[in-house]
């Protein structure tokens, strides 16, 4: 209730610079009135004189409030992708373009949207110079993946007293960030699972031939006794893995089936998202070369936009024209060596993780 | 900044609250409570909220405590119901805030905190308020604004309070705040004086005000009871200032008649009569039904008196007209004049006396408006014999009658046994030890002989009545101090006085019985003297000018303002009266007019004229002085029109970098002469006229250039 009324204010004083009043606010002017009724009531004037004073207090908070916002100016740069669950900062330059006058206790604030829910993001600065630019970063900070979709950057102050919030709408240039999934620890046995599934598929298809070695490392256990460098081992008295070059030869299609996502209690669509991203991340610091394709359809994500379409993709509901910009049409290459259904291997890992 | 500021800043807070505990004489919770939470609070910031976690556990417990004082309050110390509450309520608060947790909160609780005691300072009515106001405002502007910078970052980033990386403050900070701490308070100031001065007095009377009442008040009672020490007579506080012309003061008797009281029952004075109510006849003035008036000299008298337990109000013996900010006044068939009964907050009059030339000591004449309610009055009161045993009676009578011997007249009567009293009888204010099994006037009569006005005025009333002479006693105020450097007559509260009045051949005369050197002579150096009689003065001007400031001041400030402009306007007439010209044809007909006739116009028109010439003129001197120093530089339309030329669809709150920013991205080549003429842009906007880089001629090349450019 108390917020119409305050809307109800700020549409009453329409201005470029409108107001609210804070919960302080609020108990300030209840006091104010009460002091005006005792005055007028009783004919004291001493509660005249607090009446005026609180009176011209409040006109203070809204002149000092005002004279803080105004001739600021911000520039900031937004971050194409971020991370959910992963705090991030996007830089951010106030100019207090004011001659005379510095500016106080500022606060910059990013509004905007996220699968149908408000986000604001936040940043304080005590002091602008007049004149002068202040370089700061507002942290971000989202739980959830999406696309962000900036609506305004306002900057508000409770300067000099808390009792308002005046707040100036700077700009509603649209900006986007993409957040893409968390990396969670329920995926942390991807490189694991990926490696074994990798190795099984390797040398089904083509082994490691064609591979150079580039260095040797610590055998980890589970890992295919044929990367075994016994030369080195023997040398070093511990077993010793050889690392090879895939940069170029190792290539991985990961394809999304065309048929409805399989819902079930285990099967949870954002879960089967964030397993693609987490799964790509793996595949990444593998140094394979991601291809994701849509099956059946002859389309492949851009290479470098999958996690923003990762951050934007609904596998219940899938919508072509949604994502149409992230896609193209490509041949892929023939040389994979391997080639998973995201459905199945997504089954396979949850399975494998209830074993 | 460093949070010892704020703790510094907080104490010196406290340290106000406590003087204004001190100034203000009203040792009250709610200072006291807002004392301690101002001092803990500086505390609680400085030890990490230890104090919070403590006093979060104990609550309840001084809850309780509070309560018990509160009910203490209400039962024992006879307090009022709204203003014991008031005193639970607020301790609750102090409490509360000690136990609060997040930094919003406590911003809020310091500002209600702060505000609870500058209302509560209005209870004390004293000058000095405003002396503690001065230096608390101020204070609490810097606290205010020094708690919201250090709390604000700490809650946006939803960090510590007080972490180990120091908060950056500078000194050019510092002086900023400081700056806009003065800003705030001169706002504060100017708008104060503009409420006070223009804000109509309407004092409703909505509700009676209870809790707006002064807590204590003391002094003057409607009864007399003997047997009793009063501390009245020993307060040397100031209770009436009495302003008067000069040229009257010899008409000054030094007494301030209050009301009279007719019965007694062998320890205490009461008043029987039954007040007639008496309405205001506008602008304040109430007027006296008097059944006869005569033909004498009026005294006018401005009359400051403070609040006390009696709503009764004091003037000379005859008074006739009372502007009073007050809707009705009761008045008594014996002269005396009252408020309503709850009335007794302080108060300011105007008061017109008759004077009779003589200097007799007559009342005549007194309120009826029929005579035989004067004649039913005067039987209606009670004999001696009625209000004392049947021996104490006899005994006065027997020796009033030895006193008085054989005396021709009442007034004779009267004069003797005044005179008796007078001579015979000590007044002291510290009574000696009474006989249990007598009471205390015959005790005063024929064992001590030693005592007050009291048992002067009681004893000269009985013995009248004994004597067959209709009388009764009157209490009011007896002062002959006059305060050279305000120039008006101090009557303090030690100045009370009883004495008496007795119904002879042509009226009720007055008699006083207390011997003349009554007065106790508190002391004290001349210079001191001198000195307190400056701080009453100030006491005076901040009650004339502030305190009793009303409708009537704001009207005859009005009247002023008016007849000024009446003066103006006739001086503007006259001025150009001689001027008269012809208005070419306008109309059908022509016609002549004189300016002087439009300028003998009401003052309110010529004001308004005046004030739109000024606003234009304001407006002028604005446009040529932006012309010189332009805020808006000429190009910018030029370039804004450029802009939107584009048809892209800028919102209101797009700035100019924003707008380039869209047309330059379709428009790559357009983007060097834009950054170029934005750059000028805010050279000329913020930077002034020196800071320019592009002459005028290249500005407009650029704009056609752009124009070229964006078109293509």
């Amino acid at each position: 209730m108390f917020a119409q009324f305050n809307t109800f204010i700020g549409k009453l004083f329409k201005t470029k610079r409108p107001f609210q009043l804070t919960r302080s606010g609020w108990v300030f002017i209840l006091y104010t009135i009460g002091v005006g009724a005792g005055a007028i009531n009783t004919g004291n004037n001493l509660l005249y004189i607090i009446f005026g004073i609180f009176l011209g207090l409040l006109l203070a908070s809204g002149l000092l409030s005002d004279l803080s916002l105004w001739g600021i100016e911000i520039n900031w740069e937004f971050p194409e992708v971020i991370q959910a669950q992963e705090s991030a900062l996007i830089p951010v330059r106030v100019i207090n373009r004011k001659k005379r006058i510095p500016s106080l206790s500022i606060i910059v604030e990013f509004r905007g949207n996220l699968r149908g829910k408000n986000i604001s993001f936040r940043s304080y600065i005590s002091f602008i110079p007049q004149g002068q630019t202040i370089s700061t970063f507002v942290p971000v900070l989202v739980n959830e993946r999406g696309e962000f979709k900036l609506e305004s950057v306002r900057i508000y102050t409770r300067f000099p007293f808390g009792l308002l919030l005046k707040w100036w709408t700077i700009s509603r240039r649209e900006d986007l960030i993409y957040v893409t999934p968390p990396i969670t620890e329920e995926f942390s046995a991807l490189d694991l699972f990926l490696f074994q599934i990798g190795n099984e598929r390797d040398s089904d298809r083509s082994g490691d031939s064609g591979c150079s070695v580039v260095s040797l490392r610590s055998f980890h256990n589970g890992e295919s006794v044929r990367k075994i460098h016994w030369k080195a081992s023997s040398k070093r008295g511990q077993l010793m893995a050889k690392e090879f070059n895939l940069d170029e030869e190792r290539k991985m299609i990961l394809t999304i089936p065309s048929t409805q996502f399989p819902v079930d209690k285990k099967n949870d669509p954002e879960k089967f998202v964030e397993f693609v991203f987490n799964l790509i991340l793996s595949c990444q610091k593998k140094k394979f070369s991601i291809y994701l394709s849509l099956a059946e359809t002859g389309l492949t994500v851009k290479e470098n936009l999958v996690f923003k379409f990762l951050s934007i993709y609904d596998p219940l509901n899938f919508n072509k024209k949604e994502v149409e910009l992230f896609l193209e049409q490509k041949n892929l290459p023939s040389d994979v060596t391997s080639e998973i259904n995201l459905y199945q291997l997504f089954q396979e890992f949850l399975d494998k993780k209830h074993e | 900044m460093n949070k010892s500021l704020l703790v510094f800043s907080i104490r010196i807070l406290a340290m106000l609250a406590f003087m204004a505990l001190l100034f203000s004489g009203e040792c009250d919770a709610i200072f006291l409570g807002v004392f301690v939470t101002f001092f803990l609070m500086g505390l609680k910031i400085e030890k990490l909220s230890y104090l919070s976690f403590l006093f979060g556990k104990v609550q309840p417990v001084l809850a309780l405590f509070l309560l018990g004082i509160a009910i203490i309050d209400l039962f024992y110390l006879s307090g009022s119901f709204l203003i014991s509450i008031a005193h639970f309520l607020i301790g609750l608060q102090a409490i509360r805030l000690l136990a609060l947790k997040t930094n919003r909160e406590n911003l809020g609780s310091l500002l209600i905190s702060s505000l609870m005691m500058l209302s509560a300072a209005t209870l004390s009515v004293d000058w000095t308020f405003v002396f503690v106001l001065v230096m608390f405002l101020p204070m609490l502007i810097w606290c205010l604004m020094l708690h919201h910078i250090y709390f604000e970052k700490s809650e946006i980033h939803q960090e510590k309070v007080f972490s180990e990386k120091p908060f950056e403050f500078g000194s050019q900070q510092k002086r900023v705040l400081q700056k806009a701490a003065v800003v705030a308070l001169m706002m504060a100031v100017l708008c104060c004086v503009f409420v006070f001065l223009v804000f109509p007095r309407f004092n409703l009377q909505g509700f009676k005000g209870q809790f707006l009442q002064p807590v204590h008040k003391t002094g003057f009672t409607n009864t007399v009871e003997l047997g009793k020490e009063r501390r009245i007579f020993t307060d040397d506080s100031v209770f009436i200032r009495v302003e008067m012309d000069p040229h009257d003061r010899p008409f000054w008797t030094g007494y301030l008649r209050g009301t009279t009281l007719d019965t007694f029952n062998g320890v205490t004075w009461t008043r029987s009569i039954q007040d007639e109510r008496v309405v205001n006849s506008g602008f304040g003035n109430i007027r006296l039904p008097y059944a006869q008036r005569q033909k004498c000299k009026v005294v006018h008298q401005s009359i400051y008196m403070e609040s006390s337990d009696s709503s009764v109000l004091f003037g000379l013996n005859r008074p006739v007209l009372f502007q009073i900010d007050r809707p009705f006044l009761e008045v008594g068939i014996d002269g005396a004049v009252k408020r309503s009964a709850q009335d007794t907050w302080r108060v300011h009059y105007e008061l017109d006396s008759f004077i009779l030339e003589n200097g007799s000591n007559q009342i005549t004449p007194l309120y009826s408006r029929k005579k035989e309610n004067l004649d039913i009055y005067r039987e209606m009161l009670p004999k001696i014999e009625s209000t004392l045993s049947t021996s104490d009676a006899w005994r006065i009578s027997e020796f009033s009658k030895e006193i008085v011997g054989e005396s021709k007249n009442k007034k004779e009567t009267a004069e003797k046994l005044t005179h008796f009293l007078q001579k015979e009888y000590k007044y002291s204010l510290t009574l000696p030890p009474q006989k249990k099994h007598h009471s205390a006037l015959i005790n005063f009569l024929f064992e001590n002989k030693v005592g007050h006005c009291e048992y002067f005025a009681s004893s000269l009333c009985l013995m009248l009545r004994s004597q067959r002479i209709p009388a009764r006693i009157v209490t009011g105020f007896l002062s002959h101090e006059w305060n050279e450097d305000g120039g008006y007559y101090v009557v303090r509260m030690q100045d009370a006085h009883a004495w008496v009045e007795a119904y002879l051949d042509n009226g009720w005369e007055m008699f006083d019985p207390s011997p003349r050197d009554q007065r106790v002579n508190l002391g004290g150096s001349i210079f001191i003297q001198k000195f307190k009689n400056v701080l009453d003065s100030i006491n005076l001007a901040w009650n004339r000018y502030v305190l009793s400031y009303d409708l009537q001041k704001q009207i005859s400030i009005v009247k002023v303002f008016s007849e000024k402009g009446n003066k103006i306007s006739d001086q503007m007439g006259k001025w150009m009266g001689k001027l008269s010209f012809k208005i070419p044809q306008l109309s059908l007909q022509q016609k002549k007019i004189e300016l002087h006739s439009l300028l003998n116009m009401p003052p309110l028109f010529i004001l308004m004229v005046l004030s739109v010439f000024s606003i234009l003129c304001m407006f002028i001197s604005r446009k040529r002085r932006y012309k010189k120093f332009p805020r808006t530089p000429w190009f910018y339309y030029g370039l804004i029109n450029i802009l939107e030329k584009k048809k892209l669809q800028f919102s209101s709150g797009t700035t100019l970098e924003q707008k380039i920013e869209l047309v330059s991205r379709p428009h790559s080549k357009a983007h060097n002469v834009l950054s170029l003429l934005k750059e000028e842009y805010y050279a000329v906007r913020f930077g002034g006229q020196l800071k320019r880089k592009l002459s005028d001629a290249a500005i407009k090349e650029n704009l056609k250039k752009l124009k070229n450019l964006v078109s293509s």
